[in-house]
């Protein structure tokens, strides 16, 4: 039950609506090769607002997720951060401007915690105090103890602390967006659990807009403010995780939203079975 | 501690100070080239394999060859043909290590890397190289110790190395010089490959303290090998110095210091050069890398000049004289008074018990007789003109080291040997030596050549003239027994030649 309610707390649409718009896809396409990674899509992520990229692999959620800080340029299409066409700026500069998670975490194996951390302050030029005190603070805003992890090296660490190390570097340059490719997806559950209900909470106190990658329905569902559901390039339906359980809009998003809840069943089940 | 070790150890400081000046130059300037080709590799993936391709395809030739390559290519002679082939040696395990050290960086961190706006050159410089660290050193530790081994036959160039002992030591059988050069380079290669692993392992673990103790190490190791040298050159020991060639066998060695004592007496700078091959000698004599040194006329004539005819001794002598002159610039000062020639040998008795006396006695035997010969010979135009004059046909053919022939003859391991006329051991194993009655060998008397540019030098001549027509057969035979058979020094026998030729000692 808790389940349901919990999706209750997203916000309304309407609201999340109302806000600017932080990053606009327009008829964007993208292929390789022959092979068509994404189609004629388009879509809205307004400010603030944590939008999940659902589907299975090779659907075209992480190409969308790469073309925003052009890892990856679109063939055809345009795509706007803040207004502004990204090919009109320079990549660097504009990955410097937004946060970058990905599953392998990708923490410098060379640098220390604190030298990860200040890795996009160090690139923007900060002065040393200024990067100090950003580390500091953003090890606390992670739950990592700055006195405790700042000198340590990243292989002295446990995948969730690395996670989190993951996540602190790309908030040094306090980024209003934040860009996540199954940020999640190597820990294990209970870890994972547990940094899923932080992040969530972290981003919205930050007011932080994020596309998140991610082929976790639960994922999805537990954390994202609207889900655009994706297959073989398209963009099948954007709405919230509410919409999506009770208005899918075929019948392959509706077994696909059913899952979460179909085994959370058959685990009650078997918790209502009899002893045999 | 010995005699003979204590001469051979005075060499140490010079041999191991050109050893390290040649592998550490050479190791600077490979990782010079290969570490920029590397990443210039890794940047453009269409480079790779034609870079590593011509890398592995320089690795597969044989590092004497390569070293007489670019003595022919390049008409050089000494340091720089040498240190270009350790160059070409060394390029292989730094570049492949280069490439391969930076493919392995985790895709993740270089993806990373470039997420949070890295330029291309920030990742090159703050993330894959720092990573790719370990096994790049690996490499240059590789090639540190390929080149340490193979400085070691860049004697027969020019380039003095720990190879001299090696090479000097196996033509006078002196085991003490070839076992302190071997030993002398194995642990060069050694305290290196160990310095260089620390350097390794400092990366690896990312300790600096480690790295500061590794380098400071190789600095002590080789700015103490390169005392010598470096007080050399800011002493301006290398102004006016006048160098002795020899080739690679026991009589040059003696010649060249004879020469040498004479110069010096005149007040020269002298530095004997020896070991080196027969072609290179000629071309550093041309080329003035060297002063003087002493040959052949019959291998001038054959090799040189292409002769087969043999108009006799005084027409050969003089046809080459003004063939050297006129080509080369090349004065012969002189015939010594000797001569070395090539003639076939057999051991004593059993040419009494077959009744051999000539070649012409030897050729109707030779289907049932094994032939040995030191390592040129077969391709040299005096073997065809004498198997064409004699319709020669051996059992079998042998190639022995020059100073392995002898022994191997009178162990009755072979039959019939081509010795050098004034070798000490054809008395001394009891050989008997054949005649040649249809003349198909030239004359072989042993001539002092001087360089075009000393030429010039009338003091440098009228120090040498001395020596000019005052050895004799016996003389010089009796001075290449004392190395060769009495086990002496070559020292020793250059003072016999000395007084023999009655050098006036001031």
């Amino acid at each position: 039950m808790a389940f349901w309610v919990f999706l209750k707390l997203g916000g309304s649409l309407a609201e999340i609506r109302n806000r600017d718009v932080m990053i606009e896809f327009e008829n964007v396409t993208r292929s390789f090769g022959s092979t068509r990674a994404v189609h004629d899509l388009s879509m809205r992520v307004a400010q603030g607002e944590l939008v999940a990229l659902l589907g299975e692999s090779g659907c075209g959620k992480t190409t969308c997720l790469r073309m925003i800080n052009r890892l990856i340029d679109a063939d055809d299409g345009c795509i706007r951060v803040n207004g502004e066409a990204v090919t009109d700026r320079d990549p660097v500069a504009l990955r410097r401007g937004i946060g970058y998670v990905i599953q392998g975490v990708g923490l410098f194996p060379h640098y220390t915690v604190a030298r990860n951390i200040a890795a996009v302050p160090t690139l923007l030029g900060w002065t040393a105090a200024e990067v100090d005190v950003r580390v500091t603070e953003l090890l606390e805003l992670v739950n990592l103890p700055a006195n405790q992890f700042a000198h340590r090296m990243p292989n002295e660490l446990s995948g969730g602390q690395q996670q989190r190390v993951g996540v602190a570097r790309a908030l040094a340059a306090r980024p209003s967006i934040m860009l996540m490719d199954e940020p999640f997806g190597a820990l294990d559950p209970m870890t994972r659990a547990e940094l899923q209900d932080e992040f969530r909470a972290l981003q919205q106190r930050l007011e932080l807009t994020v596309v998140m990658v991610t082929h976790d329905v639960s994922e999805a569902l537990l954390m994202a403010d609207r889900i655009a559901v994706m297959h073989a390039g398209q963009l099948l339906q954007l709405d919230t995780p509410h919409s999506l359980l009770t208005k899918p809009a075929n019948e392959k998003i509706a077994s696909l939203m059913a899952m979460p809840k179909t085994r959370a069943d058959r685990v009650e089940a078997l918790i209502n079975a009899d002893e045999p | 501690m010995n005699d003979a070790f204590r001469e051979q150890l005075q060499y140490l400081p010079d041999y191991l100070g050109a050893h390290l000046l040649l592998t550490v130059s050479a190791l600077a300037i490979g990782i010079a080239i290969s570490l920029p080709l590397g990443l210039a590799a890794t940047r453009m993936p269409r480079l790779r394999a034609p870079l590593l391709t011509g890398a592995s395809i320089i690795q597969t030739i044989p590092g004497l060859a390569l070293l007489a390559y670019m003595v022919v290519l390049f008409s050089l002679f000494g340091f720089a043909p040498a240190l270009i082939a350790l160059v070409l040696y060394s390029i292989l395990p730094i570049l492949r290590n280069t490439v391969t050290g930076i493919q392995q960086v985790d895709a993740s961190v270089v993806e990373a890397a470039r997420g949070i706006g890295m330029t291309e050159n920030q990742i090159l410089l703050r993330v894959q190289l720092p990573l790719a660290m370990p096994v790049i050193i690996a490499g240059i530790r590789t090639a540190t110790v390929w080149t340490v081994g193979l400085a070691t036959i860049a004697t027969p160039v020019g380039a003095t190395s720990l190879g001299n002992y090696i090479f000097s030591g196996l033509q006078t059988q002196n085991n003490v010089a070839v076992t302190l050069g071997c030993f002398s380079a194995a642990a060069l290669a050694l305290i290196l490959d160990g310095l260089i692993g620390l350097m390794e392992m400092a990366a690896r673990r990312r300790n600096p303290k480690l790295g500061v103790l590794a380098v400071a190490g190789l600095l002590v190791v080789v700015g103490s090998g390169l005392a010598p040298q470096l007080s050399d050159w800011f002493g301006g020991g290398q102004r006016d110095r006048i160098i002795v060639g020899a080739k690679g066998f026991t009589e040059q060695y003696i010649l060249a210091e004879v020469v040498a004592d004479h110069l010096r007496d005149a007040g020269y700078d002298v530095e004997v050069r020896q070991n080196l091959g027969s072609t290179v000698v000629f071309q550093a004599l041309a080329g003035n890398a060297i002063s003087c040194y002493i040959d052949y006329t019959g291998t001038i004539w054959a090799n040189h000049m292409q002769r087969e005819d043999n108009p006799g001794a005084e027409a050969v002598l003089a046809q080459m004289s003004a063939e050297l002159d006129s080509e080369y610039g090349i004065k012969t000062l002189g015939a010594l008074g000797f001569e070395n020639a090539y003639a076939l040998a057999m051991r004593g008795g059993d040419a009494r018990e077959r009744g051999i006396t000539t070649i012409d006695d030897l050729a109707v035997r030779a289907p049932n007789l094994v032939m040995g010969s030191d390592y040129e010979f077969y391709s040299r135009p005096e073997w065809y003109a004498l198997r064409d004059a004699y319709s020669l046909e051996f059992k079998d053919k042998k190639s022995f080291d020059p100073s392995l022939m002898y022994s191997a003859v009178a162990d009755s391991e072979v039959d019939v040997i081509s010795a050098f006329s004034t070798d000490g051991r054809i008395a001394a194993y009891d050989l008997a030596v054949l005649g040649d009655p249809r003349n198909a060998l030239p004359p072989y008397d042993a001539v002092l050549f001087i360089s075009p540019k000393a030429a010039e030098d009338a003091t440098l001549l009228d120090a040498l003239r001395p020596i000019i027509g005052e050895i004799s057969d016996d003389e010089m035979r009796e001075a290449n027994k004392i190395v060769d058979v009495d086990r002496g020094t070559v020292r020793e026998a250059a003072d016999y030649l000395n007084e023999a030729i009655g050098r006036s000692l001031n």
